[in-house]
């Protein structure tokens, strides 16, 4: 418990203690909808994406989806998740994924080049998470709200 | 070992470049992901050759290349492996090797099972060893991760366990613990170890009046008995930090016969002496810090071990010495920036310090056995730029600064050791 005071206030006292909001209105966080889940942590969710945990609350495995590092939708979702890991850049995270690859500790998530495509393998999928740039009007999926 | 010629790493780079379908990684939802490399470097030192390879001269005996794929067929499995192929002076010679394979099954987010030939987790970039690609310098910082003893250090032929465990608001740990075993036969380090114990021989039996003395080292065998190693990381809630605490150690025997020509006077005589070394580490600790912010990486790691070796020797035209242990505290530390300024270019700096025994920094009990003080350290100064070119290509150069010799090898050294030395080196890479 000291060691967690401790790291918040060293947290705080540095300035990287993020805004709460994670959506900032250029993507959101999907999932099938039958996924029981209705808000995801904003650090939990980084860490599905970087496959540091693999399983939602009822044990089911997660299966993130990316999208295509050109994409500007991964890039705000790469800004704005991925940094509390400390990779806000989309570089970082690529390599990152060339670490955990060349050393055989893991595999990044498939890529699908667009928010249909992404769509479409969530809602195939019922541990899938992915991020579109908005809201998605066809069924099969739901939007997560992603929390502080 | 699969096969010995130099095609292998150009087979490599023409089987990766066609296997290739698309300009990035092969990859499908099933999650198979197929990446490569091939690598070109140059080498040129101002004084001493560095890992038997000729680089006071310039040497362009610095290649690599790998294959690489690991696929997830089941949402708790995952299978992985790289074939390597890589020549660095009398190393490697292309010879196209397993360089790590595993299977794993993750039962849980905090247990998984990991079997097979295994990279060795020793501090934080042991692993990307054989990554050029996935780091921003070209030599890792030698005292953390000593080139020459790289064919120990890589992976290891077993398997072990990892996971994440969850601390709340103490944000998450990372684990991983691996013991294994490792065939030596064809290491450097043996080559090396084996050179050496022969070469020390040379002063005592010419002490005996054997002139015009020669020696070829005819059989060597080399093997782990044991291997183990883990670490414990923390990430605090400190966006871009991680801290880790690391132990391993290991347990090896090597063997070789030496044959030795000489002359008693004008009659030629043949020798057979054999020798049989034992070195371990019973310990090593490693303590890693590494923080990351936009494209600022800041690295600091520092490792303490002991060493304990031995040799025997049999056949000796003299009443063989008792085997007696050499005890050494070998310690060293290092600090590194690194900073992406766009998505082409980065630049990155070490400055490394490396003793050979913690408790004799400045070499006086070399000194006492005749020996220079300057290898009892080595001090690094190392500057790095890396230009990705492209997505598929990347060049880096990089100079260093030396003061000392320790890790440097006296035997592949005949015209002596200098002090202070410089570095530097150039190597492109095709990846995809």
């Amino acid at each position: 418990m000291r060691i967690a005071v401790a790291a918040l206030l060293l947290s705080a006292a540095l300035g990287t203690v993020s805004s709460p909001a994670a959506d900032d209105g250029t993507f959101v966080v999907i999932v099938a909808a039958s996924n029981r889940a209705s808000s995801i942590k904003r650090q939990e969710l980084a860490r599905f994406f970087l496959r540091k945990t693999g399983r939602w609350n009822d044990g089911q495995g997660v299966i993130p989806v990316d999208q295509s590092a050109g994409s500007p939708v991964r890039a705000a979702f790469t800004r704005t998740v991925l940094s509390v890991e400390g990779m806000g850049q989309i570089s970082a995270v690529q390599n990152f994924w060339l670490q955990q690859v060349y050393s055989g500790r893991s595999t990044p998530p498939p890529i699908k080049a667009t928010d249909a495509d992404v769509l479409a393998f969530v809602a195939a999928n019922p541990g899938a998470i992915g991020y579109v740039g908005a809201a998605p009007a066809a069924g099969g999926v739901k939007v997560l709200t992603v929390t502080e | 070992m699969i096969a010995k010629t130099w095609p292998a790493a150009v087979s490599l780079a023409v089987a990766a470049s066609m296997a290739s379908p698309s300009p990035a990684s092969a990859q499908d939802a099933s999650n198979f992901v197929l990446r490569g490399f091939v690598s070109q470097g140059y080498l040129k030192s101002s004084a001493n050759r560095l890992l038997d390879a000729d680089t006071d001269e310039g040497t362009f005996a610095f290649t690599e290349a790998a294959l690489n794929f690991t696929a997830q067929p089941l949402p708790k499995v995952r299978v992985a492996a790289q074939l390597f192929a890589r020549d660095l002076g009398t190393q490697g010679n292309n010879r196209l090797t397993l360089d790590w394979g595993v299977g794993e099954y993750r039962a849980w987010d905090q247990l998984g099972f990991r079997i097979g030939r295994v990279k060795f987790p020793v501090g934080l970039y042991n692993t990307l060893q054989d990554a050029d690609v996935a780091r921003p310098e070209i030599f890792q910082p030698s005292g953390l991760y000593p080139p020459e003893r790289r064919d120990l250090t890589n992976a290891i032929d077993g398997g072990g366990i990892f996971g994440t465990l969850q601390l709340g608001g103490a944000g998450y740990l990372e684990y991983e613990g691996l013991y294994g075993t490792l065939d030596l036969d064809d290491s450097y380090l043996l080559v090396r170890a084996t050179n050496q114990l022969s070469a020390a021989l040379v002063a005592p039996l010419t002490a005996l009046r054997f002139s015009n003395l020669s020696y070829v080292v005819a059989e060597r065998e080399g093997r782990a008995k044991y291997g183990w190693g883990g670490y414990v990381e923390w990430h605090p809630p400190l966006s871009g930090l991680r801290l880790r605490g690391g132990m391993q150690g290991a347990s090896v025997d090597f063997a070789a016969v030496t044959a030795y020509s000489a002359f008693v006077g004008t009659a030629p005589v043949s020798l057979s002496i054999r020798s049989a070394a034992h070195y371990a580490v019973p310990h090593q600790f490693v303590f890693s810090g590494e923080y990351n912010r936009g494209g600022l990486r800041l690295t600091a790691e520092h490792s303490r071990l002991k060493t304990k070796g031995s040799t025997l020797l049999s056949g000796t035209p003299f009443p063989a010495p008792p085997a007696t242990v050499t005890i050494a505290h070998p310690m060293s530390t290092y600090g590194q920036a690194a900073y992406r300024f766009t998505d082409r270019f980065q630049a990155s700096g070490y400055y490394s310090v490396s003793y050979a025994d913690r408790n004799d920094k400045g070499g006086k009990n070399l000194v006492a056995r005749g020996q220079a003080a300057s290898g009892a350290f080595i001090k690094d100064l190392a500057f790095t730029l890396r230009v990705d070119v492209n997505a598929h290509w990347l060049v880096k150069a990089e100079v260093h600064r030396f003061d000392g010799t320790y890790s440097l090898s006296a035997v592949e050294n005949p015209k002596g050791l200098d002090k202070d030395w410089n570095l530097f080196a150039i190597k492109t890479t095709f990846h995809f």
